[in-house]
């Protein structure tokens, strides 16, 4: 090829470059506009997100990243304050409750002047509906939140009344709780009944924000409300963009390409924020919380004093300030600190770092601890490798596995296959303390994975549901920490970085995910 | 050539009876639980054998491949346990995104590797370095050409060209998928050309590797052409360099660089995964890798077989191709 060739071809890719140049100054027709006046572009908040959503169907929205999108255009009768590092619950759209004396009767007064985005009127008929969908549309998750619902009647347009089967002390938590119940317009369920796919992509609530242009597993979209009740945040557009590499979100940032990033407890990235240029990183408040379980199944591990001594013989002080840093702070008692008082959260197990020498010539002597860990959870290699340290300094023999997501889940659950022990980030369903007991330590748990059992526990958790008897959860607390099945490793905060040009940020979590936002709380700068 | 075409037509479906079943098979050993993936890490035994039984994970193996089969032939494969949409919804986006990426890869491949096998070639110092230079580069892993090239000129250049996703503009409603098309179908030179921006990047990324060995290839043919009797005889004919370089050299060095080609473009498409993760683009990488986390077997064995597909045809064209350029070579 000589120079005249190189000269052609440079020329034609030169002239081809400038037609599109000039070609890019008429716009033609472009899809995704928003339909929004001249401020549009510069009111619009663009938040990353490093996977894809779920469905956000308001009934049964139950992983998590969606629930920004169902906060966003719906509520529920009461929620939990937002800024605030211990759950209150607060007014939505019902201004004022009563509990009668029995803890039967819920009478919900509903604020006056709200519309669903379809037009139609919040009335206390909304209600009913909403709750029948929560019940079967969200059966397959949080729909047991509205089960103990027995009837529902309406003295008059803004009185509903809610009466339970059996009394119920979370049963405002569960009401409160990013997955609890949302209103939906009683058109929109009459007109779309169980459509699923109706509702994965529109909206029929009271929020400030409508379900805007779904872009799949690329982009989704809110727009402001016109006929929002409240005081509307001050963004017109909210863009939930999904960048799956974690470096793009910190050049985007720094760019500011993206408004903002809630993340979990990628240290390195956010650590990496902190120096960004305009870019402030902010710490949330959660009830998330990494848990040890051990597993009465594995051999040498059947015995609980082996168990006690295996818990308090390891420095886990260490180990969370080595993995969180200041992200953490080391636990006090099984149950998050914001949940429960910490007179009543006390670890039954007293730390002895001369325990694990013992279990090496004793109990645990020529047996060897697996632990398993979930490689899809930040700081669960570190976790189980200091872990690992920890014991084969001590001489107990220990190793450490990662596991993907389906096969964690199927390992840990099988007896067969399950390793001695593993370690997961739980966050409860809400913040009453019985949603993080039942779940972690009931028999019929959803995160019990070795099935380990407390006697008489499932029996003190009723009588505390019913009662409403909080001191019940010291003894829930020191019979679960004396059995040496689980072990709370620390209270962790949640991480997010946005842009200086974003106000707000620091008060709009809600406590109890971190990860879920009041929308209305952010506003540009200027 | 129909008869040839229709033959490999016959041997695609073959290759794909007995992928379905290898990637079954290989689904159904394999430790894989996506139910609470599903549902929700929070729910209860009772909730996640519910959901087993509405999956139909709990069915014979037989049954479950039953299903699987017939829900191929019919279109309907289901939802995707991750997305919770439907599976087909996902791929009439996925599958576009990564044929546009993989089109788009091939062509710079073919412009990198016949710009640079002139240089490849070259004698001397300056052809020592260049040759270390293409070494280098063709040696790099992927996903350190995607990154550095962010690095350089989004991060560098002040945003020169984007550094994740297909578009600023989401895609037409009513669009084929193919964004570039889908601007100069809609009469929109700047989505089109904000198309265009959005696959320089990803598609160098993925192209560089393939490029330089297709430069090399094509260097020692052209330099094998080029010392040959006939070329000899052309230039005693009177013919001049470029035209004995362009008219014989470059399209009998241009065979042995096809089937390199093809070669490359088969692995391009499905080696994409790395390159869909850093730039974010939504397409059959991405969407492979997330189902494969989260044990989406239907999801993963879909996307195997459309990459089979792919991989079949690829090599199809390129031999219709082949036999088209060079008339030594027969379709049988």
């Amino acid at each position: 090829m000589n120079t005249r060739t190189y000269l052609a071809a440079a020329t034609t890719a030169a002239a081809l470059a400038l037609t599109l140049s000039a070609c890019s100054s008429s716009p033609g027709s472009l899809p995704g506009q928003s339909t929004g006046t001249s401020t549009a572009a510069d009111a619009t908040l663009t938040l990353g997100l490093t996977s894809d959503i779920s469905t956000p169907d308001p009934s049964s929205a139950y992983s998590g990243s969606e629930l920004n999108l169902v906060l966003g255009a719906y509520e529920g009768l009461v929620k939990y304050q937002t800024g605030v590092d211990k759950a209150e619950i607060v007014p939505s759209l019902a201004t004022t409750w009563t509990v009668s004396p029995d803890g039967l009767t819920y009478t919900f007064t509903l604020r006056p002047g709200v519309t669903f985005h379809d037009g139609t009127p919040l009335t206390s008929a909304a209600v009913k509906p909403s709750v029948d969908r929560a019940a079967t549309v969200g059966a397959k998750g949080p729909g047991y939140m509205v089960a103990g619902i027995k009837d529902i009647t309406t003295p008059d347009d803004a009185t509903v009344v809610l009466t339970l089967g059996a009394p119920n002390s979370a049963f405002l938590d569960y009401l409160a709780s990013p997955f609890g119940l949302k209103l939906i317009s009683p058109a929109a369920i009459t007109a779309h009944a169980d459509d699923e796919k109706w509702f994965a992509t529109h909206d029929a609530g009271t929020g400030p924000y409508e379900y805007g242009t779904f872009d799949a597993g690329v982009r989704y979209e809110l727009t402001a409300s016109p006929t929002y009740w409240g005081t509307a945040g001050g963004y017109h557009a909210i863009d939930f963009s999904i960048v799956d590499s974690t470096n793009t979100i910190q050049l985007q940032l720094g760019s500011g390409e993206l408004d903002g990033y809630v993340g979990s407890g990628n240290k390195p990235l956010f650590d990496a924020l902190a120096t960004t240029k305009d870019v402030s990183v902010t710490r949330y408040p959660s009830m998330m919380a990494p848990v040890v379980f051990v597993n009465p199944g594995a051999p040498g591990l059947g015995d609980q004093a082996t168990r006690a001594a295996l818990i308090g013989g390891v420095d886990w002080k260490s180990i969370v300030s080595n993995v969180y840093g200041d992200l953490a702070t080391a636990s006090t008692g099984v149950f998050p600190a914001s949940m429960v008082p910490a007179a009543d959260n006390v670890d039954a197990i007293t730390p002895d770092a001369k325990g694990l020498a013992g279990l090496a010539t004793g109990a645990l002597a020529g047996q060897k601890i697996t632990i398993g860990y979930p490689s899809f959870v930040p700081g669960a290699q570190e976790i189980s490798d200091s872990l690992v340290a920890q014991l084969n300094t001590a001489g107990i023999t220990a190793q450490s596995v990662g596991y993907e997501s389906s096969a964690y889940w199927s390992t840990m659950y099988d007896p067969t296959k399950a390793p001695s022990m593993t370690l997961f980030s739980a966050f409860p369903d809400a913040a009453h303390p019985d949603t993080w007991a039942r779940l972690l330590y009931s028999a019929k748990g959803g995160l019990n994975m070795f099935g380990g059992q407390v006697d008489g526990l499932d029996a003190t958790l009723d009588r505390a549901l019913v009662t409403g008897d909080t001191s019940a959860y010291a003894a829930v607390a020191h019979d679960v920490s004396a059995s040496g099945l689980w072990h709370t490793l620390a209270d962790l905060k949640v991480n997010a970085a946005f842009r200086d040009s974003v106000h707000g940020a620091d008060k709009a979590s809600y406590p109890v995910l971190g990860i879920t936002l009041d929308l209305t709380k952010l506003s540009p700068a200027s | 050539m129909a008869a040839f075409a229709l033959r490999r037509l016959g041997a695609l479906l073959v290759v794909l009876f007995f992928l379905t079943i290898t990637v079954f098979v290989l689904g159904k050993v394999g430790d894989a639980d996506p139910v609470r993936t599903y549902i929700g890490v929070n729910a209860t035994p009772a909730q996640v054998a519910a959901a087993r039984v509405e999956l139909g994970l709990d069915d014979p193996v037989p049954v479950q491949f039953w299903h699987f089969a017939t829900g191929l032939v019919t279109g309907d494969l289901g939802i995707s346990l991750s997305t919770k949409r439907p599976i087909a919804d996902d791929l009439s986006t996925a599958l576009p995104a990564t044929l546009e990426l993989a089109g788009a890869a091939i062509v710079l491949t073919v412009i990198i590797g016949v710009l640079l096998s002139a240089l490849y070639s070259r004698p001397g110092r300056v052809g020592a370095a260049l040759r270390l230079v293409f070494f280098s580069l063709a040696s790099a892993p992927t996903f350190l050409i995607a990154m550095v090239s962010v690095l350089v000129f989004y991060r560098w250049a002040g945003g020169l060209l984007p550094a994740a996703g297909r578009s600023s503009y989401g895609p037409y409603p009513d669009g084929t998928g193919f964004y570039v098309l889908d601007g100069l179908l809609h009469g929109s030179p700047q989505y089109a050309w904000d198309a265009v921006r959005h696959l320089v990047l990803p598609a160098l990324a993925a192209s560089i590797g393939a490029g330089v060995a297709l430069a090399r290839v094509l260097a020692d043919g052209m330099t094998s052409a080029m010392a040959s009797p006939w070329a000899r005889t052309a230039r005693s004919l009177g013919e001049r360099e470029g035209t004995i370089l362009r008219r014989h050299a470059l399209r009998n060095a241009s065979s042995p660089g096809l089937s390199l080609l093809a070669v490359q473009a088969g692995f391009m498409v499905s080696s994409l995964v790395v390159i869909e993760q850093v730039f974010s683009w939504k397409g059959l990488g991405s969407y492979l890798s997330t189902a494969i986390g989260v044990g989406d077997f239907t999801v993963i064995a879909t996307v195997c077989l459309v990459l089979g597909t792919v991989y079949v045809v690829l090599n199809t064209v390129t031999d219709i191709v082949l036999a088209a350029v060079d008339p030594r070579i027969r379709l049988s």
